[in-house]
């Protein structure tokens, strides 16, 4: 039985000019259901090459991506579309809100997507921001967009959900607040979460870990005891 | 610094879209503006520049006595004055086929001067031949080698020209009309030329010049339509006109000298024919005088033997008319008698037959009585035989009861014995008593038989009896019928002696009669006589009376032929008096004529006139004009247009580049060369596409527009001039346009600190708009409408550049349509609902009204139901305050019929106007004079005679000039009956019907009297053809609308996209498929499209009709209308320009990455 994440011999090569960049050299890992894996490495390794190709928003050049037993590699644009539509969720480290929305609003939009979804104000409520749901985003502190955002992945009761640098522009209390929700998402639903960041400090409360060197798969280990994140520090 | 600039120039080539972008808007916007700009110059050059070559005149001079040599050379001591050529001219009708053209016949034209350009053919070489304007031949009418004839319509006793044939040997163009559709107006005909044509000046039959041309150098080299032109050439004319007094006064003298002596000789010898023409004519008075004595003796002796005749005829005719009556009277007697022998005829034949019926009845009454008597004799005897069965039968009854007497006792015996006997039985028993028994038995049966005989014997009695009674019963009637019989036969004789007394009297009376009649027989027979002997007398006195009458008769004849000698004697006499005053009047109005002549042509004139007089001319001058007007507003509109799009452009640039921006000035680069680096990106594109945009534009909208006008000038050789201030200040306008904006985008970012400028620019907030604040609308809004709904409110500049950007493109749109339409309408709403009628024939002016019926007779021979009125059309030049309008006036024979033919109206009011009640000019002419109802206006002719006449309606008119008035106003202006020329009518002829429409002409042009036939479904179709030029100018609009429309939505859309590129990718990474990522931004530009459209019918309703009043030639005037279809085209075309963009973006949406757009900023 394959994992529910796989990725086999990942290869994605970038032309700038007359130079050949390979953001991702035959990459190989697995992650389980349930899991909150880690993708750590340092700028330009291609850990977020490797979360894009996992989010459908990119595709690799060569080897095998399968998620749920679906091989995502050899998906089509529409596919693609289909496949970050239903089965995936994701966040950026910019949270990518549309400003001219409200927060309910915000997460309303991924959820008229799909037929089979969380209502807005259920999930907000979820995130801790039942009273803020009419804010605007410019109105909202940045871990309170951030958390729009989770619900807005969450919303559409993704399989996966896809982190790119959550923290990266959050102050160090508020980063650990989001973490913590996207470590309990995955404790108490079940989420299968993968995260990927430069800041190896939060390595500990991953289930998994897999670290990234040179657009290769440096190490992977599993944490048989992960921390708790109010427990973790950096 | 050198770094520097290499980051400008690799910044053009990275982002080629969007300095293309600004290169074409700025090409579109410098192109019209200054390509329109420049079309007024250039066509006021190519004019020039055929002038120039062409040799136009610059002043003509014509005097009202003619012009000489002497003339010549004094114009030429001019200063200023370079090149004088004389030319004699005279207008003709030029016959060819079936037609006839009112022509202008020039003298062979110099080289020097109105150069002619020959199109086709030799020049004139041999005599005979002839050269014929090109126009003329477009018509179709005569062509090279064809043979012409020229005819006089005034009523001059000269032909003007030696020759009257001529055979066409080249066409030409000549510079001095320039206008294909006028030529000039002349006093002849309908007064408006048709061609022009050269001939051999040696064919001129009259010495002088009719005009001389002059040219000037110094005019020369000024452009025609300039300034310094105008004012040099005013000058020029300034001092011909005082050479003009002086040499007219020198001609004066010239002509009128000869003329004056003349009419002195004149007056002399009229005295001395007056003198010997008076004796003449007293002598042969005094002959007839003498003659009509002599006839009067000879009257007076007839009439008494006259007299006396009548004497006698009268006797005669009396006795006559007794001897008439005596015969009368006979013949009464006549028949009198006759009818009396009649009579007493029938009297005896009467008489006849009544003996003879009397002796029948006597006859009858004999036999009667005979009859009766026999029967009564037999009756007799019946009665006697009767009487003696009476007394028998009695005897038989009393026998008979004298037996039952008998019977009855020996009855009665029996009966006791039989009781005897029983009781002897009954003692002695029945043996015993037996034998007395049978004794009795036999008694008995005795008796019995006895009985039976009587009852037989009684019978026989009763049936005598009864036989008996009958009898006497019919003795009884025949007694009574024969009484009844004797009664009659008794009334019967009575009345046969009655008759027979009555013949007696009838006859009685007969013979008297006789005898009467046989009395008045002789006295008729004796009056008979009589009268025979009266007729024969009447006979004998007849027969004098005829023998006398023959004499009179005789001497009467010879009195007749008498007089038939004196009145022939007389007409001759009176004839010759006739003769004498009327040669006497001649020549005394001869002279008369001559004085007033003379006394008319006061002195020589000169008349000087410049180009401006020249009807094209000028009028080119105003369609340049015209444009020059459009270019002022039009192309600012683009360049407006143009402004705002860099502005959005270039502000978004800046924009996009903060991080740069922050850069360079945290590396310590000044604001100014940082505003330098947008400067020249910017300012580049604009020179670049501005300078190329000027080139192409400054070919082609001239191009178009004189393109369009060759259609109606022979101006060929277009100019194109590219004057460097214009083209420096529409690409300097645009430069400095968008320098101004790209300084206005730096500013603000220049005023932020580099750290700020180096973070990321917070993407513009969400704002509630206010249409939350109605929720009844807001939540019945879909989700992604209410997304638009925000975003559309949240870019507001964009949203206002949008707006502006398709509203102009609508409104261009909306013009080219509008202007269409307007064009278009003219010719249906002319020759639809204005013009009614069929057409109209012209014909010789000079027509008897034999002729004319002619005309009438062939029209009604087409269809008997035409309708028909006279009319005079000429041309006039009206003037009103300074201004003047070729104008053709028409006076109108029957007002009623012409106003069904031509509806006259009011254009807004829709009121009729009638021309019964004045003067009613076209709507046009009466813009163009600046006058109105109640204003006077001058008419004239080629500076004759002035009238003035009052308007009293304005009608609508779309197609030419005219002042219509009646017939009667015609004379009470003129002074004089109009001379009719042409026929109005409408026959059914309305649609394009070729057939019948060549049938009815052929019909009206077999008729001599018919110059020319003209149907309005022909005119029709032909101005429908030159009015499709405007088709040209309506594509060029709306082609370059489409392309605003393309650049605007295409610039803001890619400034949308690249604005919101984070929301798009985001919208992407959430799984929305491409369409419903499309329809998330273009819902924004469709309703922004719905928005401009509209904002953009109002703007271009606006300006089509500012383009319509300044567009429209002074010929013609425009529609007024927009079509609602084209509001609803013009608004589609945007529509369609907008979906076009989006279809275009739609792949840009497409292409966008994701992951290169939502990479963070680093």
């Amino acid at each position: 039985m394959a994992s529910f994440v796989s990725l086999k011999d990942v290869y994605k090569r970038y032309q700038v000019g007359e130079v050949t960049i390979n953001a991702s050299d035959g990459m190989t890992f697995d992650i389980e259901k349930g899991e909150l894996a880690v993708i750590v490495g340092p700028s330009g390794s291609g850990k977020t090459t490797v979360l894009n190709m996992l989010g459908g928003m990119d595709s690799c050049d060569e080897g095998i991506i399968s998620v749920d037993g679906s091989r995502i590699s050899g998906y089509n644009r529409k596919q693609l579309t289909l496949y970050r539509r239903y089965e995936v969720g994701f966040i950026f480290q910019f949270y990518n809100l549309l400003p001219n929305l409200t927060a309910k609003e915000n997460v309303e939009i991924a959820g008229q997507t799909n037929k089979d979804y969380i209502p807005a104000v259920d999930i907000l409520e979820k995130v801790g921001l039942g009273e803020r749901i009419n804010n605007f985003p410019a109105q909202l502190s940045g871990g309170e967009q951030q958390r729009v955002s989770i619900a807005r992945a969450l919303a559409k009761k993704p399989k996966l959900l896809l982190c790119d640098e959550p923290t990266g522009a959050l102050d160090y209390n508020t980063g650990k607040m989001i973490l913590k929700l996207l470590q309990d998402t995955c404790r108490k639903d079940g989420m299968t979460v993968i995260l990927v960041t430069h800041n190896t400090a939060i390595t500990p409360m991953a289930d998994r870990v897999i670290k990234i060197k040179n657009s290769k798969v440096d190490s992977i280990r599993i944490n048989e005891k992960p921390t708790p994140v109010e427990e973790i520090e950096w | 610094m050198k770094a520097f600039n290499k980051n400008t120039f690799r910044e053009i080539s990275k982002t080629k879209n969007r300095f293309f972008s600004i290169l074409l808007i700025c090409a579109i916007g410098v192109g019209f503006f200054s390509g329109v700009r420049a079309t007024c110059d250039d066509m006021k050059t190519t004019a020039d520049n055929f002038y120039d070559e062409n040799c136009l005149f610059d002043i003509r001079v014509l005097s009202s006595f003619g012009l000489t040599d002497g003339d010549k050379e004094a114009l030429l001591e001019i200063d200023g004055i370079d090149g004088v050529y004389t030319s004699k001219y005279t207008d003709l009708s030029l016959h060819n086929k079936e037609h006839e053209y009112l022509t202008r016949v020039y003298s062979a034209q110099n080289e020097d001067i109105n150069k002619i350009d020959m199109v086709e053919g030799r020049n004139i070489e041999n005599e005979g031949e002839c050269l014929i304007s090109c126009n003329f031949v477009k018509s179709g009418v005569a062509g090279i080698g064809e043979k012409i004839t020229l005819e006089d319509l005034t009523e001059a006793d000269e032909f003007p020209l030696s020759k009257k044939e001529y055979t066409v040997v080249g066409l030409y163009n000549t510079p001095m009309f320039i206008s294909i559709t006028q030529r000039g107006s002349t006093n002849i005909g309908d007064g408006s030329i048709d061609a022009f044509m050269i001939v051999d000046e040696k064919d001129f039959t009259q010495d002088v010049y009719t005009e001389i041309y002059a040219t000037s150098d110094k005019l020369k080299s000024e452009k025609s339509y300039s300034d310094e032109y105008k004012s040099l050439r005013d000058e020029l004319v300034d001092k011909l006109e005082e050479l003009g007094v002086k040499r007219s006064e020198i001609r004066t003298d010239e002509v009128l000298g000869e003329a004056r002596q003349e009419i002195a000789d004149g007056e002399e010898e009229l005295e001395q024919a007056k003198i010997d023409g008076e004796k003449e004519l007293s002598d042969a008075k005094q002959e007839l005088d003498d003659g009509k004595q002599e006839i009067e003796d000879g009257e007076k002796e007839l009439l008494d033997a006259k007299k006396e005749l009548d004497d006698g005829k009268k006797e005669i005719e009396d006795g006559e008319k007794e001897l008439a009556s005596a015969k009368k009277e006979l013949d009464d007697g006549k028949i009198q008698l006759d009818d009396a022998q009649k009579q007493l005829d029938d009297a005896l034949k009467e008489l006849d037959d009544g003996k003879k019926q009397l002796q029948d009845g006597k006859k009858v009454l004999d036999d009667t009585a005979k009859q009766l008597s026999e029967a009564q004799a037999q009756l007799d005897e019946n009665r006697k035989q009767l009487e003696a069965g009476r007394t028998a039968l009695e005897a038989a009854k009393a026998e008979f009861n004298a037996n039952l007497a008998q019977y009855e006792s020996a009855e009665a015996e029996l009966k006791s014995k039989e009781e005897q006997l029983l009781a002897a039985e009954q003692m002695f028993g029945k043996e015993a008593m037996a034998s007395y028994r049978a004794q009795f038995e036999a008694a008995k049966q005795l008796l019995a038989e006895n009985k039976a005989q009587l009852d037989a014997g009684k019978t026989q009695l009763d049936e005598q009896e009864q036989t008996l009674v009958e009898g006497e019963k019919a003795l009884a009637d025949g007694q009574k019928q024969i009484d009844e019989n004797r009664a009659l036969y008794e009334s019967g004789v009575k009345e046969y002696n009655e008759n027979e007394k009555k013949l007696s009297d009838a006859e009685k009376q007969y013979n008297e009669g006789y005898a009467e009649f046989s009395e008045k027989k002789a006295e008729y027979e004796k009056g008979v006589k009589e009268y025979e002997n009266g007729a024969k007398k009447i006979a004998d006195a007849k027969k004098k009376y005829n023998d006398g009458l023959k004499e009179y008769e005789d001497g009467l004849k010879e009195i007749e032929d008498a007089k038939v000698k004196y009145a022939d004697g007389l007409k001759e006499y009176e004839d010759g008096i006739k003769e004498y005053n009327e040669k006497i009047a001649d020549a005394e109005k001869e002279i008369a004529d001559a004085k007033q002549k003379l006394a008319d042509a006061g002195s020589a004139e000169w008349y000087l006139f410049d180009r401006e007089d020249n009807v094209g001319y000028a009028e080119y001058e105003s369609n340049a004009e015209r444009i020059n007007k459009i270019s002022a507003i039009f192309p600012i509109f683009f360049l407006l247009v143009a402004g705002l799009v860099c502005l959005t452009t270039m502000s978004r640039m800046v924009e996009e580049q903060r991080t740069q921006i922050g850069t360079l000035k945290a590396l310590g680069y000044s604001s100014g060369a940082i505003v330098r680096h947008y400067m020249i990106y910017a300012v580049l594109g604009a020179l670049v596409g501005g300078i190329g945009g000027a080139f192409f534009g400054c070919v082609l909208f001239p191009w178009v527009i004189m393109y369009a006008y060759s259609m109606m000038y022979n101006i060929t050789d277009f100019v194109f001039l590219f004057a460097p201030d214009n083209i420096i200040f529409s690409v300097g306008s645009m430069t400095a346009a968008i320098a101004i904006t790209v300084y206005f985008s730096c500013r603000k970012a220049l005023g932020e600190t580099p750290a700020s400028l180096m973070r990321p620019k917070a993407p513009k907030a969400g704002k509630r708009i206010l249409l939350e604040k109605i929720p009844f609308i807001w939540n019945r809004m879909n989700f992604f409408a209410k997304i638009s709904g925000r975003n559309l409110f949240r870019y507001k500049r964009r949203m206002f550049m949008t707006v502006v950007g398709i509203a102009g493109c609508t409104a261009l749109s909306l013009t080219g349509f509008g202007l269409k339409d307007s064009i278009s309408d003219i010719v249906d709403l002319q020759y639809k609902s204005i013009y009614k009628y069929s057409g109209y024939v012209a014909y010789d002016e000079n027509a008897s009204d034999s002729e004319l019926q002619t005309v009438y007779d062939d029209m009604l021979g087409y269809n008997p139901d035409t309708n028909y009125t006279r009319a005079l059309i000429k041309q006039y030049e009206t003037k009103f305050e300074n201004s003047t309008v070729q104008c053709y006036v028409t006076a109108v024979e029957n007002t009623q019929i012409f106003e069904s033919f031509v509806d006259i109206h009011e254009r807004v009011s829709r009121e009729k106007v009638s021309i019964s009640n004045g003067a009613v000019i076209t709507e046009k002419a009466a813009k163009l004079l600046g006058a109105k109802v109640g204003d006077e206006i001058e008419l004239s002719i080629g500076g004759g005679k002035t009238r003035k006449v009052k308007i009293s309606g304005i009608t609508e008119q779309y197609t030419s000039h005219y002042l219509y008035i009646s017939g009667s106003q015609y004379e009470e202006i003129f002074g004089e009956a109009p001379k009719y020329n042409i026929v109005y009518f409408d026959n059914g002829i309305t649609g394009d019907d070729s057939e019948e429409i060549n049938k009815f002409s052929e019909i009206m042009l077999k008729n001599e009297n018919i110059l020319a036939v003209m149907m309005n479904a022909t005119s029709l179709s032909s101005i429908k053809e030159t009015l499709s030029i405007m088709d040209l100018v309506t594509i060029v609009l709306i082609v370059s609308a489409g392309a605003l429309a393309l650049v605007v939505l295409y610039n803001l859309s890619n400034v949308n996209i690249t604005e919101r590129i984070r929301e798009i990718a985001t919208l992407k990474v959430l799984g929305f498929y491409d369409a419903e990522v499309s329809s998330y931004v273009f819902r924004e530009n469709i309703v922004l499209s719905i928005m401009g459209g509209a904002v953009g019918l109002l703007l271009g309703h606006w300006l089509c009709m500012f383009v319509i009043t300044t567009a429209e030639i002074d010929e013609v005037m425009f529609g007024r209308v927009i079509h609602p279809l084209s509001y609803l085209w013009a608004f589609l075309v945007t529509i369609g320009f907008s979906l076009m963009v989006n279809l275009i973006m739609t792949r840009t949406l497409k292409k966008i990455s994701m992951v290169e757009s939502l990479k963070s900023v680093e």
